[in-house]
């Protein structure tokens, strides 16, 4: 065979050996390394034959090779069984009875010992599919119980073991524009590829592709191995296959690769070794399984059962692998492994147009009814099987299917293209028949292959932007076979999804749903229900950004009980292995929840703003007071430690939304989140000074500070807190800040804890807005004020006021500018700020456009009035407020009460008799000295006794 | 020196297309002087395992199966449209393929504006009409019409500059293959003859201002021709037109090939820049294509010809560069000023070399434009 194989490359009659002369040219220097090249890889092709344990190689997802794979196994039943794949993933195989192909074999760390920590976590699939030899021969091997599968190749430790620490894991490259959601299903795993053949080393690449002028590997894979070897006979399949692994190990890999594809061989014949030896069979009766690559020998001295070298591995790390399925797709192969798009597509029409060409019956190993080995084959006579002579030396015979192939693809291109608003016409596929045929010929082919065709119709139908979502190659590549997604069947899967598949099942959702379940839940009919739409809203956490659990109505929140619920539930394709990823982190949704909860409160980076949102996660998702409580601790340990103010909006939000949710439980509030206010209150408290000083803290961050600390300051009163902290606090804020808009909040703060009045307050702005320099800067002290709206409602009034100067005196130089800035502000403060403002603004302005004409504002009035009576005017009360304060005055005892509550003596004044309030009004002081203080009481108990008008 | 500034690719190539004739031994299409293959070789060169007696030069470069599918396309019924962005090689491409095809690529109509129905089909000479009448000897054809009367190829550049009544005029053309002159009583009807067909050029960036109706669209295959964004493949191209251009001149310059990279790095820079850009105006208006770092080399060249010392300068590209790409002030001048500085001076510092004078040269050429 060596002399047959030597002269034929002499002969320079074939394609397959002019490109390996014009190769060993382009690497050597003259024609004696030529002929040593080309005799090293005789030499390997002979070896590789004569090995006692017969090596069948293989092509990554070839159809030629799962063709002889099966012609093998059925002519020569061999016992035992070697393929190249991890050793350690072998206990999954007879659970691929249960599963929809593409899946992948999967192995997975979450934490790992001996790795760079940027490796974590660890990734690696295997992805099968039906027409791949690995698959068949798996099949094979479960069909008869007397025939033994063995996985020989390094575990999965070692393949990262062997891996270059300096660099990150080769994961998949997404392309986020390009890549449809079936090529991401793989995640960030490493491939595992039996029989992967693309040439490492890129020059070798580039100048195999361009002299056959091709841009695909696959093309070229599929011109020169797999159209002549699917029609071959065995031993020609093998004879190239080895010629080929020769050439590719020798001269188109790295020294990097090469040196890792001789330690896995080295790894695997040891293997091998030691169970022939241990099985007692001999190795005719056997098979091993390896990519082209590894049939030939390439100074390894473990290889081949002729020599009694053994090769020690270096011992596993700790690090606990987790093996699994999860489901792949021909999208993902594609993208995982380089591959051109389509390829995996364009196999498996190879594959199904091989197994009718030669009536072949492939393993299966399907158990759904009528699907098991039921393949209806026509009873026509296939064709002759070539030699290795007529494969080298001309071009494939036409298969009778390829005769109307081309016309099938041609005329459903055109049919796709019009669906997807192509113009497109028979005119069209006659045109790309035509063009396909002469591209063909151009590139020296017999008959187009899909790639040609693909160009052919691009060329012909393609007008620059695609009018619809797909472009005409993307078109051509679902016509070609199209996209198939895996399913992991039910026993194959983990505890934890069979556990989601069970709960679910009421909902009539289950391991063999392949769509999107839409889920209508009435509580009130159904309450047994209420658990599947805990364990949704569990599994939508869990899953964000997939399409796993997809609330359509209804919401969840904190203490809120659902009446009705819809969802759209989709636990197939990419979303069932969302879900699978969920069982590599724990046995049930409910405790990957609470890790999750916990690992996002614990985290090295944790704020307390996450700590918190896990608190109310726990709360509203799983009843676990323990770890609510724990991670509220954990909460009042990072916010006495954290600096600055960023997160104190939706620190107090969040706080706020859980005090208000545990008045409302029967235990109260937990001590851990009375704890947590206190801290709150004196650590924003300290912060203060600090926060107003600092340039890079707005005004919204230190409004929303002094709104937990006014807002929950009862509470934090009640947990020993004392408000001097607050005072001393506010007073050397005042030293620290001449921003305006810091300013007009401090003022307000100033004036809820009293060291100024609203007097005070009043008469800084008017200063601001007399002052010619300062007029400018006018809004944003109002600004500032108006942020204060959120923790002080009762500054509203004066809000509207100082609102309603700066309309009246500002100057539209100023105004104008500041109007834009004012709206937006005021629209996202709508929840706090906005409604007070709101609310007083329609208590003081007048409703109508023409009582606006006649409209004095309030605070003019008083102004005017003050005026008018330079001598500072009493207090006065109303009508009904004297009548108020004459109750009072009868019945002193609550009053005095009231007193006492607030530490003041009960003290009374003399109260004037039969006066007439409307004209005569009273001053206060003859009040008890509380009453007088506070007149704005005794209005309030006027307006309680006071019938509400029916109309203002 | 030559009689012409610029000779077309079948005067400047005519020996080797007559060689390529002569070895041709694959089957041609209608009247196709060269087989699909031969034309294939003479625009993307030869290879080994061509087995051909002498070397046959790389004219264009880019992916071999967009030439492919363009001689497809002018092998069938239908004509070829190539589209892409400025400075592609589109008109260069549709050059050698009629050259290479029919030995005459002068057949063309230029696509403005202005270009009426005439200009595709015929016009009349005003002076014959008025002393003998309408008739045939009074015609001018149109280079279109008279590259059907002999059965080449008509070229078409920029099509899409047209209006669309005049683009329109082509889909008879291309699909009944004759013009009909209704003014005359007989012989009014000019047949193509095998072997016409016709190759247009499309702007991308001219997209959506004259659309090409959807009748004529199906009646032109389109090839869309990328930028080439590949270093090497850039290089080989920037390289094989400056030298054909300096020829012109017959100056023989040898661009180093460490100032040929800080150009072409220059360029990659620039796109990166243009691509992260969030407006127009933080962009500059040139394409940024292959045609324009020619453009640059060129200018660079004849400057240094001209006025310095023969030698191509690292200060006198990054001057030239500057001077070819800032079109708008302050706009482009403010991008370039930017760009020079973050980048430019980044790569200087880092790498030193030509970069030093180029930096220095660059920023000279700006505060010209103070």
């Amino acid at each position: 065979m060596s002399d047959r194989l030597d002269q034929l490359a002499l002969d320079d009659a074939d394609s397959l050996l002019i490109q390996l002369r014009e190769l060993a040219a382009a690497f050597t220097e003259d024609e004696a390394d030529l002929a040593r090249v080309l005799q090293t890889m005789a030499a390997d092709v002979e070896r590789a034959r004569r090995e006692p344990l017969p090596i069948f190689p293989v092509i990554h997802h070839s159809p030629a090779s799962a063709v002889h794979m099966v012609r093998w196994l059925r002519e020569r039943r061999p016992k035992l069984v070697f393929i190249e794949m991890c050793e350690d993933l072998i206990d999954l195989v007879p659970d691929l009875k249960d599963c929809t192909l593409p899946v992948a074999l999967q192995a997975f760390a979450g934490e790992t010992e001996g790795f760079p920590p940027s490796w974590t976590p660890l990734s690696v699939v295997a992805p099968i599919t039906e027409f791949s030899a690995e698959y068949q021969a798996m099949a094979y091997a479960l069909q008869d119980p007397d025939v033994e599968l063995v996985f020989v190749d390094r575990s999965v430790d070692h393949v990262f073991q062997w891996r270059d620490r300096s660099q990150d894991p080769d994961t998949p490259v997404h392309d986020d524009e390009d890549d449809e959601e079936e090529a991401r299903l793989h995640g960030s795993a490493v491939g595992l590829e039996l029989g992967g053949l693309a040439p490492s080393f890129g020059a070798f690449r580039d100048v195999l592709l361009a002299n056959a002028r091709m841009t695909h590997f696959e093309e070229w894979t599929s011109l020169y191995i797999e159209e002549p070897t699917i029609g071959s006979n065995t031993a020609t399949y093998r004879a190239i296959l080895f010629l080929v692994g020769s050439l590719f190990r020798r001269l188109g890999s790295t020294p990097h690769d090469r040196e890792e594809i001789r330690r896995r061989d080295r790894y695997m014949w040891t293997r091998i070794k030691d169970v022939l030896a241990d099985r007692k069979v001999a190795p005719e009766e056997c098979v091993f399984l390896c990519g082209a690559a590894h049939a030939v020998a390439d100074d390894c001295p473990e290889w081949g059962l002729g020599s009694d070298a053994r090769f020690e591995p270096e011992p596993r790390t700790a690090t606990r692998w987790l093996n699994g399925f999860i489901p792949s797709s021909y999208a993902a192969i594609e993208l995982q492994f380089g591959h051109a798009r389509g390829a995996v597509s364009m196999a498996e029409s190879r594959w199904k147009k091989a197994l009718k060409t030669w009536n072949l019956q492939p393993y299966t190993l399907t158990t759904k009814k009528g699907k098991a080995s039921k393949r209806k084959v026509k009873a026509a006579k296939p064709p002759m099987q070539l030699s290795l002579d007529m494969v080298l030396t001309g071009a494939p015979p036409l298969a009778d299917a390829d005769v109307t192939e081309l016309l099938t693809w041609v005329t459903g291109i055109v049919s796709a293209a019009r669906k997807n608003r192509y113009l497109a016409t028979t005119a069209d596929a006659i045109a790309i028949y035509e063009t396909s045929i002469l591209l063909a010929r151009m590139r020296s082919r017999k008959r187009p292959s899909p790639f040609d065709f693909i160009d052919a119709a691009e060329t012909c139908l393609e007008k620059g932007r695609p009018p619809g979502r797909r472009s005409i190659r993307q078109l051509c590549n679902r016509m070609l076979g199209g996209d198939r997604i895996g399913q992991v069947g039910y026993s194959s899967l983990p505890p934890l999804v069979q556990d989601v598949y069970d709960r679910l099942a009421p909902l009539g959702i289950d391991a063999s749903t392949r769509r999107v379940t839409r889920v209508l839940m009435d509580f009130t009919a159904e309450p047994d229900k209420r658990a599947c739409s805990m364990l949704l809203w569990r599994l939508n956490w869990l899953t964000q950004g997939t399409r796993v659990a997809r609330p359509i109505m209804g919401e969840l929140k904190l203490g809120m009980e659902p009446r009705q619920e819809s969802w759209d539930v989709a636990l197939h394709g990419a979303e069932q292995r969302a879900v699978i990823q969920l069982a590599f982190e724990g046995v049930t949704v409910e405790q990957v929840l609470e890790k999750r909860l916990s690992a996002d409160a614990f985290g090295v980076d944790a704020r307390t703003l996450t700590a918190l949102r896990a608190v109310e996660g726990s709360l509203i998702l799983l009843s676990n007071p323990r770890l609510s409580a724990s991670l509220g601790h954990r909460a009042i340990e990072l916010l006495s430690v954290e600096l600055g103010a960023e997160d104190a909006a939706d620190i107090f939000a969040t706080v706020r939304r859980l005090v208000a949710h545990f008045r409302t439980t029967a235990d109260g509030l937990p001590a851990w989140l009375s704890d947590f206010v206190a801290t709150g209150y004196a650590h924003y408290s300290t912060q203060l000074p600090e926060a107003f000083a600092d340039r890079g803290t707005t005004p919204e961050q230190l409004a929303a500070m002094l709104a937990f600390v006014f807002t929950l300051e009862s509470l934090a009163l009640a947990m020993g807190c004392a408000r001097s902290q607050l005072v001393i606090a506010i007073e050397l804020a005042a030293t620290q800040t001449a921003e305006p808009d810091k300013l007009g909040l401090l003022w307000a703060a100033e004036w809820l804890v009293q060291l100024r009045d609203e007097a005070d307050v009043r008469r800084a702005f008017a200063e601001v807005l007399g002052h010619p320099l300062g007029r400018n800067a006018y809004p944003r002290y109002l600004s500032g004020f108006l942020a204060a709206l959120s923790f002080a409602p009762r500054a509203a009034p004066l809000g509207v006021e100082l609102l309603g100067r700066a309309f009246a005196e500002l100057p539209d130089r100023v105004l104008l500018p500041w109007m834009p800035a004012l709206l937006t502000g005021l629209r996202s403060r709508q929840s706090d700020v906005l409604p007070a403002l709101f609310k007083e603004a329609t208590r003081t302005l007048p409703r109508s456009l023409p009582a606006l004409d006649r409209w004095t504002p309030p605070w003019d009035e008083e102004v005017e009035a003050s005026e008018d009576a330079p001598v500072p005017a009493a207090r006065t009360v109303s009508e009904t407020a004297a009548s108020a304060r004459a109750l009072l005055g009868e019945h002193p005892e609550a009053t005095d009460a009231w007193a006492r509550l607030f530490g003041d003596a009960p003290v009374w004044g003399e109260v004037g008799e039969g006066s007439a309030p409307a004209e005569e009004p009273e001053t206060a002081g003859a009040t008890h000295p509380l009453v007088a203080r506070h007149p704005e009481a005794m209005e309030a108990w006027a307006r309680l006794m006071t019938p509400w008008p029916s109309s203002r | 020196m030559s009689e012409q500034l610029r000779a077309p690719v079948e005067v400047k190539y005519a020996d080797e297309l007559a060689w390529l004739a002569s070895i041709d031994t694959g089957r041609k299409p209608f009247s196709w002087r060269l087989s699909p293959k031969m034309v294939r070789i003479f625009v993307l060169g030869s290879r080994p395992q061509d087995k051909l007696d002498r070397d046959v030069q790389q004219k264009w470069y880019g992916a071999p199966a967009l030439v492919e599918k363009a001689i497809v396309t002018l092998a069938s019924d239908r004509g070829l449209l190539l589209i892409g962005d400025p400075g592609t090689g589109k008109s260069w491409l549709a050059e050698l393929l009629s050259a290479a095809i029919c030995d005459d690529s002068t057949r063309v109509v230029q696509g403005t504006a202005g270009t009426a129905e005439d200009h595709i089909k015929y016009a009349w000479n005003v002076a014959e009409v008025i002393g003998k009448g309408q008739s045939r000897d009074s015609l001018i054809p149109s280079p279109i019409m008279s590259a059907m009367q002999d059965g080449v190829l008509g070229r078409f550049e920029e099509l899409t500059r047209c209006t669309s009544d005049v683009q329109d005029a082509l889909i008879s053309i291309l699909s009944e293959k004759y013009i009909t002159i209704p003014e005359l009583d007989e012989d009014n009807v000019v047949f193509a003859r095998p072997g016409f067909n016709i190759i247009a050029t499309a702007n991308s960036r001219d997209r959506g201002v004259n659309d090409l109706s959807s009748a004529l669209k199906r009646r032109f295959n389109f090839v869309q021709i990328p930028v080439v964004t590949n270093r090497k493949a850039e290089k080989q191209i920037v390289e094989f037109r400056v030298k054909d251009l300096l020829a012109r001149n017959e100056f023989d310059v040898e661009m180093p090939t460490a100032l040929l990279d800080v150009l072409l790095q220059t360029f990659a820079d620039l796109r990166v820049a243009a691509r992260n850009a969030s407006s127009d105006d933080e962009r500059l208006e040139s394409a940024l294509s292959t045609a324009e770092q020619i453009g640059v080399v060129e200018d660079a060249v004849l400057h240094g010809q001209f006025f310095g010392d023969a030698d191509l300068e690292p200060r006198i590209l990054a001057m030239s560069l500057v001077g070819t790409l800032v079109r708008r002030i302050p706009e482009d001048l403010s991008v370039m000023n930017k760009f020079w500085h973050a980048v430019v001076q980044k790569r200087a510092d880092e790498e030193g070399g030509p970069w030093v004078d180029f930096l220095a040269g660059g920023k000279e050429a700006m505060e010209l434009h103070r």
